[in-house]
């Protein structure tokens, strides 16, 4: 039996079928929590988001047009909820605390050599703390292209922003790698 | 929609400033090719353009360079995340339950309010048709337009009629009696009004009496609310009385100028007169012909209270709630809730504001009926200061219940009575705080309790807006519970005590009582202090494992300084230490951070980070070694036992670990036997000669293709041609860790002189490939021998290993070269070494001797 399609499982739940945009939920939670841990960086506030993203998906599915595929909708709808949550959460936040996947305070306090020597050893999980350095408008394209394999449309999408912006980035956050890099190596 | 570039003219994009650097460009093709080759090497071009292109990096070597690096920097940060813990990211099992209860829950919802407009819609119908045969009754011979605006206005007093009719039937029953003030949804937001003099301007717009606070108001850090309260005069009688009462600072505000009040009290007395007391004891009274009570929050800057028969005043709540009380002999406290909102909008630019304000309008509805009930009653006593204490579900009025509180005189604890009031000998202060405290309660469900009206003791703020109960009994415990703001618990967190003393800027974490919270989130701290001395606070701190941690408590004012004061509870902060952690079990992972204690004083200490991991990324399992670096000092090795307590590193038996330790370096771990005895061995050593001053990358391929991840197979730049490497920790060695085989890159920076590359391997067989660069063009091949071999111990030299913890140090010599490995012999067993490389083994014993045996 051949697996039904999204457009026409977004059929069967404007009808009421909920089994049917369970069989959604099912197959695109990945992609959908891995975009909101991208970006809030938080497995709670991701799980929060990822729902919070589905139950918009459940109340706007008379909005979906069946011409159209689910997946960039349901992108845009999952990189809208996190960024809110991000704002929110950064207007809640206490100050002096970060959210910052495995960044400690005390980490914020580093000593130059100290983190001169770490860079030295360059193993991916180096290149992986280079790209946690960076700020959200860099770090969250190279997450979502490299990480999570989205395009550069979808990444498009997911940010809000335009597919030359999404390029740009990038571009920047690779230029930003190579020159760190380049640092480490030529001191 | 496709993102392939089609570029006619070969395109002119901009190219990377690294590439252009490293590569300069020669002629104009080779520009226009720069600018793809990030495309290309991400497979976003179109097939005529990736031919186009290669077509030129095969003619231009340059070109070719650049896109190699293009290609490299694809690898390096698909390969960063191959192995990330990233990729084990995932929604939790019940995610697709849980988002399908709110789906269908959804979906009930939206049925049920159809129900509701179908009805409506029915009374309309109804109506209408009733209209029309009036209508019809009243003579056809009517003007049609006329008819129409007959029928119009009949409509719409249905419609009013209809809706006065819902909100009587559909306003939550029973409670809406006693609430008073209503608070607003995000519509409510009033937008800046600028330089405003208008008070009324940020009012925003009111409910209708009797509307109830939405359930989902909570209280947030920093927020601030608005209360606004109409007294018609007329309304006001002989002995009514109006009392408001915050969680915490009030202030007071006209047109005319400012007063602070601090923690104070708002009184609408008898005869019309609005009576405010100050927390100092001052009484201000207030004309009568008062309408609305208004107060701002402002910072003290004008003690004059402008009086006049228009007064207003508006009243501002910051964190906490406010509450309407009618106070008097067995009279029932009303209460009201503000909302609580945060905003950007400056208020009053033409005052001095500090913080942003967001308002919410609340009215108080039936407020002058229950003053006019008042007033039939004679007048209530004034007291000091009265409160009372009523049972947060039944309303019931908890008596025998003790109020803790700590006020500018000094501790005290003072009970309830028969009908749950409590009242304090003096007023209190600005910086008095209390804590109500229930008198054998045993059962924290039945009693969350709570705090008093002027504390601004609970800030529920580790999800950013969770609720928290608390529930303190005299038997020095501490109890509660930690919501998320869908009140669901949550999970993962410990709670762990903190005294601080703000005054001397001390901090005592109370690791001892620290407790997790339960399943249903519910957490209960034990043998706390009797009493504090009045500079000390007690602060909880909730870790959770996804979050910075954060206070959840707190018997002092949640400002900034005691925030900052919990986060670096671990240690403070006055003669920088640097810390570099070496976690038992991983490889290489250095924790740096600025200590202020003395090294002896680490000692006993568990080390608590604040990192969104909590203590999981650091201290989990015994043998996790903290080095100790200071300048003027050699290293100086502390190790976390398995309760995660740092002792000196000769007092605990340390799980064997190969580290290096270089002048001017880091202590490096190049190996931890912890769960798994690991083989190393240097097998090879390829000399380069090569021009001072390069660098370069190094990938490791197998077969021409890059190699998967190996773990523990370990590369090495070693400064002189023969040198011992993987060192042990009394042996510098001169080499530099480059980093571990994962397939990817290890830069490196080529010292003047000649080196080695070296490679430490688990056994298998590796071949450092070195790519095409600019300096490293050599292919460099290393085999890695297996380490099979294996020596069996004597019963003799058995004995000696287990009655040294089972820990040998190992020095192996062959082809002119020496390695030293650090072994944990299992206390039983047949004693037998295995995974090691034929040739002569010196085993040196912890007390000095050593015996040399010969593995064929």
């Amino acid at each position: 039996m051949s697996t039904p399609s999204d457009q026409l499982l977004m059929l069967r739940a404007k009808e009421g079928d909920t089994d049917a945009f369970e069989l959604l939920v099912e197959r695109h939670k990945d992609m959908v929590y891995a975009v909101c841990f991208s970006v809030l960086r938080s497995r709670q506030d991701a799980e929060e988001a990822a729902q919070d993203s589905f139950l918009k998906l459940f109340r706007k599915r008379d909005l979906f047009d069946e011409a159209r595929a689910l997946e960039p909708w349901l992108l845009r709808i999952a990189g809208n909820t996190s960024r809110d949550m991000a704002r929110r959460r950064r207007s809640t936040t206490l100050p002096g605390t970060r959210e910052q996947h495995g960044q400690s305070t005390l980490e914020l306090l580093e000593d130059s050599r100290l983190s001169r020597s770490s860079q030295q050893d360059l193993t991916g999980q180096a290149v992986r703390q280079e790209i946690d350095g960076m700020s959200e408008r860099i770090r969250v394209p190279l997450e979502l292209r490299y990480l999570s394999g989205l395009t550069n449309v979808e990444i498009a999408q997911v940010m809000g922003i335009s597919l030359s912006s999404v390029k740009q980035r990038l571009a920047r956050g690779k230029d930003l790698l190579q020159s760190r890099l380049a640092g480490v190596v030529n001191s | 929609m496709s993102e392939r570039r089609e570029l006619p003219n070969g395109g002119l994009q901009p190219r990377s400033a690294g590439d252009a650097r490293r590569y300069p460009a020669r002629t104009e093709r080779c520009l226009e090719v720069r600018g793809m080759l990030r495309d290309h090497a991400d497979g976003d071009l179109s097939p005529r353009l990736q031919e186009q292109v290669e077509d030129h990096v095969h003619q231009c070597r340059d070109c070719g360079l650049a896109l190699s690096r293009a290609e490299l920097e694809v690898l390096r940060l698909k390969e960063a995340f191959a192995d990330s813990d990233r990729r084990r990211v995932a929604p939790s099992e019940e995610f697709t339950a849980a988002v399908m209860a709110r789906a269908r829950a959804e979906l009930r919802r939206t049925e049920k309010s159809q129900t509701t407009e179908g009805f409506t819609s029915k009374v309309m119908r109804s109506v209408k048709r009733q209209v029309e045969r009036e209508s019809r009754r009243t003579g056809s011979q009517r003007m049609e337009g006329r008819r129409g605006w007959l029928r119009r206005g009949a409509l719409l007093a249905a419609a009013v009629l209809v809706l006065s009719v819902a909100l009587v039937v559909y306003a939550p029953g029973g409670r809406a009696t006693h609430v008073l003030v209503v608070a607003a949804t995000d519509s409510w937001v009033v937008p800046s009004t600028g330089a405003s003099a208008d008070p009324n301007a940020l009012g925003g717009e009111a409910l209708k009496a009797g509307d109830e606070l939405p359930a989902k108001a909570s209280v947030r850090t920093g927020s601030v609310g608005l209360v606004e309260l109409s007294l018609p005069a007329s309304d006001r009688g002989a002995g009514s009385q109006l009392r408001l009462e915050a969680d915490s600072e009030l202030s007071l505000g006209d047109p005319n100028g400012v007063l602070y009040l601090g923690h104070g009290r708002l009184a609408a007395a008898s005869g019309g007169i609005v009576d405010v007391h100050l927390a100092d004891g001052t009484k201000v009274v207030l004309e009568p012909g008062a309408s609305r009570l208004e107060a701002l929050y402002y910072r003290p800057f004008d003690n004059d209270l402008a009086q006049g028969p228009d007064l207003r005043v508006r009243l501002v709540v910051l964190r906490g709630r406010a509450q309407v009380w009618r106070g008097g002999e067995g009279t029932e406290v009303i209460e009201g809730r503000v909302a609580y909102f945060t905003t950007r909008t400056p208020v009053r630019q033409d005052r001095a504001v500090n913080d942003e304000m967001l308002m919410a309008s609340v009215a108080a509805g039936d407020l002058a009926r229950r003053l006019a009930e008042a007033a039939r009653q004679p007048p209530a006593v004034e007291e000091p200061w009265l409160g009372r204490l009523l049972h947060p579900v039944t309303r019931q009025p908890v008596s025998g219940a003790s109020v803790w509180l700590r006020s500018h005189v000094g501790a005290q604890t003072i009970s309830t009575d028969a009908q749950g009031r409590f009242r304090a000998p003096d007023l209190p202060h600005l910086q008095d705080q209390f804590v109500v405290v229930t008198a054998g309660a045993t059962d924290p469900s039945g009693g969350s309790l709570g705090h008093g009206p002027w504390v601004s003791t609970l800030t529920g703020v580790v999800a950013g807006e969770a609720p928290v109960e608390l529930l303190m009994a005299q038997d020095r415990r501490l109890s509660g519970r930690l919501l998320d703001q869908d009140n669901r618990p949550i999970p993962a967190v410990r709670v762990l005590p903190v005294l601080v003393d703000e005054a001397l800027g001390l901090v005592q974490p109370l690791p001892n009582l620290a407790t997790d919270l339960g399943p249903d989130g519910r957490f209960a701290v034990a043998g706390l202090p009797a009493t504090l001395p009045p500079q000390v606070s007690l602060v909880l701190v909730a870790l959770c494992r996804d979050r910075a941690p954060q206070i959840c408590f707190s018997s002092q004012r949640a400002d900034g300084s005691l925030r900052d004061a919990a986060l670096r509870l671990s240690i403070g902060v006055t003669d920088p230490v640097r810390l570099a952690g070496l976690p038992a079990g991983r490889d290489l992972e250095v924790l740096q951070s600025v200590v202020g204690l003395p090294p002896q004083q680490l000692f006993g200490r568990r080390l608590v980070t604040s990192s969104p991991l909590g203590e999981a990324s650091l201290h989990h399992g015994a043998g996790a070694t903290l080095w100790l670096l200071r300048d003027d000092q050699p290293p100086q090795a502390l190790v976390a036992g398995a309760d995660g307590r740092l002792r000196p590193r000769d007092s605990v038996v340390v799980p064997p670990a190969l580290v290096a330790l270089r002048r001017g370096h880091e202590p490096r771990l190049h190996a931890s036997a912890v769960g798994q005895t690991q083989r190393f061995a240097r097998v090879a050593e390829v000399p380069i000669e090569r021009r001072a001053g390069g660098a370069g990358h190094i990938i490791v391929h197998q077969a021409g293709a890059p190699v998967q991840a190996r773990s523990g197979a370990m590369v090495f730049l070693s400064e002189s041609s023969v040198s011992g490497s993987g060192g042990s920790e009394n042996g510098g060695s001169g080499s530099t860790f480059l980093g571990v085989y994962s397939g990817g890159p290890l830069p490196f920076a080529k010292p003047a002189g000649g080196y080695s590359l070296l490679a430490l391997d688990q056994g298998g067989l590796g071949h450092l490939l070195v790519p095409a660069g600019a300096e490293l063009q050599r292919q460099l091949s290393i085999p890695v021998q297996r380490m099979t071999s294996s020596l069996l111990l004597s019963d003799d030299l058995l004995n000696r290993c287990r009655s040294a913890g089972g820990i040998v140090h190992l020095r192996w010599q062959g082809e002119g070269r020496q390695m030293f490995l650090t072994r944990q012999m299992p206390l039983t067993g047949s004693g037998e070494f295995r995974g090691l490389l034929p040739g002569s083994y010196e085993i040196r014993f912890p007390d000095g001797t050593a015996v040399t045996r010969v593995v064929p």
